[in-house]
């Protein structure tokens, strides 16, 4: 936004960016070479060349990997027909589990964040019940909240409506909800802890120049907070694609669910059945938590700013 | 001199300005912490406690659940809570050690270990030999624990669990059935994988002048991780570790869906399928893993903050040492 | 006439009494240098100004108005009185042209583009025209502070407060604030100065408060304050650090 004040015409204005070379005698550069560079810094800082190398390098053994497991299929180390049969299935669940983390990851953030925030005001009051909150779903183990959210949830839904199909899909949904309110607890910890690594001299001043409070949470506070900490929170982002796993087990037809599904027809196939059956599932979640975490980093690496490194894990 | 000018409408939001605490002119910024200090963490279990206990009998006073009910069956989990509780302590200690190799492996790998160990080589090896033999075991050791760490819990347990049914599906070990193993294998191979990481953590905080203090004395690459590296990571390691213990012991309830009888596999079948009770089940888990669980995050909590080396720090996310405000 | 005035200010912390009954007024333009061991309550007596800290007892006033007033919101005051800190306290996150544009835009409700011109000013005045889209981490100690003198000045405020604004900073980087608070002096800025730089303290200030245990001892001229101490602990004081 800054850039925009550059072109203003005032003297004092000079153009401050490094964006490409000026033109002779003051002339602006050729708008196509300040695109083109902008372009360039652009792909340089989401992909660094150390960081394109490793992505490189990762391919290469994806790709190595699959030849080679391709090559096995082919010499009849494992049935290679079965392994292509349950692949449509997972992929349906693919999008099934793409639903459920796109209900947990905003509310656990959301509620996370609130709770965070609380914890760090100066009412006793939120503060208790965010240390509540927190010890209470971080103690319990994130199953047994899922299991009883839908299974209370359904039960009481019984006594309101008549509808079985509609109380069983609630009880779902209840489910991923209760994921949600469990993974909030650990991001409220990380919100907190980023919170109060914002050192005092900040809001000192952000009171000296006379920002209210309010100002000075969404202006100084939260940015700096944010930024450190980045990487824990994809940390748990990623936690939370794995425990999506865990709405298998009250009827989420999701990737777990559908492997689930094909449980039965792989026992056919002896040992290697179940085998190739969960290592492919193992694959899905392996890619999705590796799409996540580089994600993640190039976040990271875009919203570095010099002496504000993120605090490493 | 009377104000001659009218100031601003106050806001009554951000008027409030807090009581100074005895130590200073405000707690550090505007942001206060709950109940932290030495101490106050048995305040705040002492109050949770309460707070839960009261809750517990008001709900059941108004019929939500039934208390005589739950008291009778809460001995009865004793005997699942033990099978839940030695399954995380064995899969724990054996991953312990088995993350010990990879740890070191992953905290001291090629770069660092081709400079400073080619010079010393404390297993005999030496030049490109020991470069490749690193390199290689430092990839085997990643690709562990990314894909450990990179896939569900769930998954891996169904895995092994297959692999065990397929293999050894009579399996009588020490009196414990083929599920358990399975359950044990599964489970170790998991924690293995985010002890290694927690680990690694600890042992590349160790600060680097330290090691550099240690070779000026003249001690081997061995000595200087035996006597400076692994009891300053050790340390630091402390609360991640703990963290670890009880995200294991809550990884152990996914166990009940291979067959074994644990904690939740017991609430689930018997309390709320057989008895018909989902409700008195869910609080009987509770009153279990909130006792289990926030007990051991306190005692470690207080037994480290009391045996903390001043100067060496915690890799747990806690509150920020702040300096002192100078109160002049 | 008085910008600023303080009379019989109090300020305990438990049972350590920082400030006993400080009366200190400052006219306008003028630069007051206030200097005294650590521990004497300096710092406190410049926070309490700006209701960093709230005051136990006594009264402020600025340019008339008693501000340590529960009718008047403190965020009113800061913006009048500009703060520089020991530590800089610059945002982390924010380049120096933006460090300086923050205040402006949300508290004095400015459009980004003038803000920013405003800013450019302010940074060109302490001689950081070429770094406007530096970040804190990378600029010196020195710069650091020029930044945050910036910052304060672009608020327009009434009176100046340094807080030892030097003490933080490499031998070498302590001139250039130095210079820049030495213009900012003959500019006719009030000025109400924390420092252990005596240089500075003889050269561009008009008036010297000798503080000690709370208490102001003794006011003067730099003459009569380095010159002639009339206390006996200010004699010890000046003639310690003048050696």
């Amino acid at each position: 936004m800054s850039r925009a004040a550059d072109s203003g015409g005032t003297p004092l204005t000079a153009p401050v960016s490094s964006a490409g070379p000026g033109g002779p005698g003051g002339l602006p550069p050729p708008r196509w070479r300040s695109t083109g560079a902008a372009l360039g810094r652009t792909l340089y800082r989401w992909f660094p060349p150390a960081r394109l190398a490793r992505i490189c390098v990762a391919l290469a053994g994806i790709d190595a990997a699959a030849a080679v497991a391709l090559w096995l299929g082919e010499r009849g180390f494992y049935s290679l027909p079965f392994a292509a049969t349950i692949l449509p299935q997972l992929f349906s669940g693919f999008e099934v589990s793409a639903e459920a983390i796109a209900l947990v990851i905003p509310l656990g953030f959301g509620v996370g964040f609130l709770i965070g925030w609380g914890r760090t005001s100066r009412s006793v009051l939120l503060r208790g019940f965010g240390a509540m909150y927190v010890d209470f779903f971080r103690s319990m183990p994130p199953i047994v909240l899922i299991f009883f959210a839908s299974l209370i949830g359904l039960l009481g839904l019984n006594y309101l409506t008549s509808d079985p199909y509609l109380a069983h899909t609630v009880g779902l949904w209840f489910g991923a909800v209760a994921l949600g309110l469990h993974t909030a607890a650990y991001q409220a910890e990380i919100v907190r802890a980023g919170i109060l690594s914002v050192p005092a001299g900040q809001t000192e001043a952000t009171d000296s120049i006379g920002l209210s409070r309010t100002q000075s949470m969404f202006l100084v506070v939260l940015p700096q907070a944010f930024r450190v900490s980045l990487p824990a929170l994809g940390n748990e982002f990623s936690s939370v694609i794995k425990d999506t796993s865990l709405l298998s087990l009250i009827g989420w037809l999701e990737i777990t669910g559908s492997g689930y599904n094909e449980l039965f027809p792989s026992l056919h196939y002896g040992l290697q059945g179940p085998l190739i059956l969960w290592i492919e599932v193992a694959i899905f979640y392996f890619i999705l938590t590796f799409l996540l975490t580089s994600a993640v980093r190039s976040l990271e690496n875009v919203s570095r700013v010099p002496g504000l490194e993120a605090a490493q894990s | 001199m009377t104000a001659t000018v009218q100031p601003p409408l106050p806001d009554d939001l951000d008027r409030s300005v807090p009581p100074a605490p005895p130590d200073g002119p405000r707690a550090p910024g505007r942001i206060r912490t709950a109940f932290e200090g030495p101490g106050r963490p048995w305040i705040l279990g002492a109050a949770t406690l309460a707070g839960g206990a009261a809750a517990f009998f008001l709900m059941g006073a108004i019929g939500l659940f039934n208390i005589p009910f739950i008291l009778r069956e809460l001995p009865q989990g004793l005997g699942p809570a033990e099978t839940s509780l030695g399954l995380t302590m064995l899969a724990f200690a054996f991953g312990f050690f088995l993350a010990q190799p990879l740890a070191i492996v992953r905290a001291f790998g090629p770069a660092r270990w081709s400079r400073t160990v080619t010079a010393t080589s404390p297993l005999g090896l030496k030049g490109r030999a020991a470069n490749v033999l690193v390199r290689a075991a430092y990839g085997v050791a990643t690709g562990y624990v990314a894909i450990i760490r990179g896939t569900p819990a769930l998954v891996q347990i169904l895995l092994v669990y297959y692999v065990f049914l397929f293999t050894e599906p009579t399996l009588v070990l020490f009196g414990e059935s083929s599920a358990f193993w399975a359950g044990l294998v599964a489970l170790t191979i998991n924690t293995t994988g985010y002890q290694a990481e927690a680990l690694r953590g600890g042992f590349q905080s160790v600060d680097r002048t330290q090691v550099d203090a240690g070779r000026s004395l003249g001690m081997s690459t061995v000595q200087i991780f035996g006597r400076v590296t692994l009891p300053q990571g050790l340390r630091l390691v402390t609360l991640p570790l703990a963290n670890e213990w009880i995200s294991t012991f809550k990884t152990s309830t996914l166990l009940s869906y291979i067959t074994i009888l644990e904690l939740f596999g017991w609430a689930r079948s018997s309390v709320a399928y057989y008895l018909g009770r989902p409700l008195e089940a869910f609080v009987i888990l509770t009153i279990f893993y909130l006792a289990i669980n926030i007990t051991v995050s306190r005692s470690i909590t207080y037994i480290e903050k009391r045996r903390r080396i001043p100067g060496l720090g915690s890799l747990a996310p806690e509150l920020p040492l702040r300096p002192a405000r100078r109160a002049a | 006439m008085t910008v600023l005035r303080v009379r019989a200010l109090n300020k305990s912390f438990g049972d350590l009494h920082v400030l006993h009954d400080v009366d200190l007024d400052v006219e306008k333009g003028e630069v007051l240098c206030i200097i005294g061991p650590s521990g004497s309550g300096k710092s406190t007596l410049l926070r309490c100004t700006n209701l960093l800290i709230p005051p136990d007892s006594g009264e402020v006033f600025l340019d008339g108005v008693r501000v340590n007033d529960p009718a008047v919101r403190p965020e009113w005051v800061r913006q009048q009185i500009g703060t520089v800190f020991q530590s800089f306290n610059l945002f982390t996150h924010l380049t120096a042209v933006r460090n300086v544009m923050l205040g402006l835009v949300h508290v004095k409700k400015m459009d980004r583009k003038s803000a920013r011109v405003k800013a450019v000013l302010e940074l060109e005045r302490v001689g950081l025209k070429d770094k406007l889209d530096a970040y804190p981490a990378q600029l010196s100690g020195g710069q650091q502070q020029r930044v945050a003198i910036a910052r304060a000045l672009a608020m327009d405020p009434k009176v100046m407060l340094f807080d030892e604004p030097t003490s933080a900073l490499d031998p070498e980087f302590i001139h250039e604030v130095l210079d820049a608070m030495g213009q900012l002096a003959r500019d006719g800025m009030t000025m109400v100065v924390v420092s252990h730089e005596m240089g500075f303290a003889r050269e561009a200030a008009h008036a010297i408060a000798f503080m000690d245990h709370g208490r102001i001892l003794e006011q003067g001229t730099p003459e009569e304050i380095f010159d002639r101490p009339g206390h006996e602990r200010t004699k010890a004081f000046v003639g310690k650090i003048l050696r």
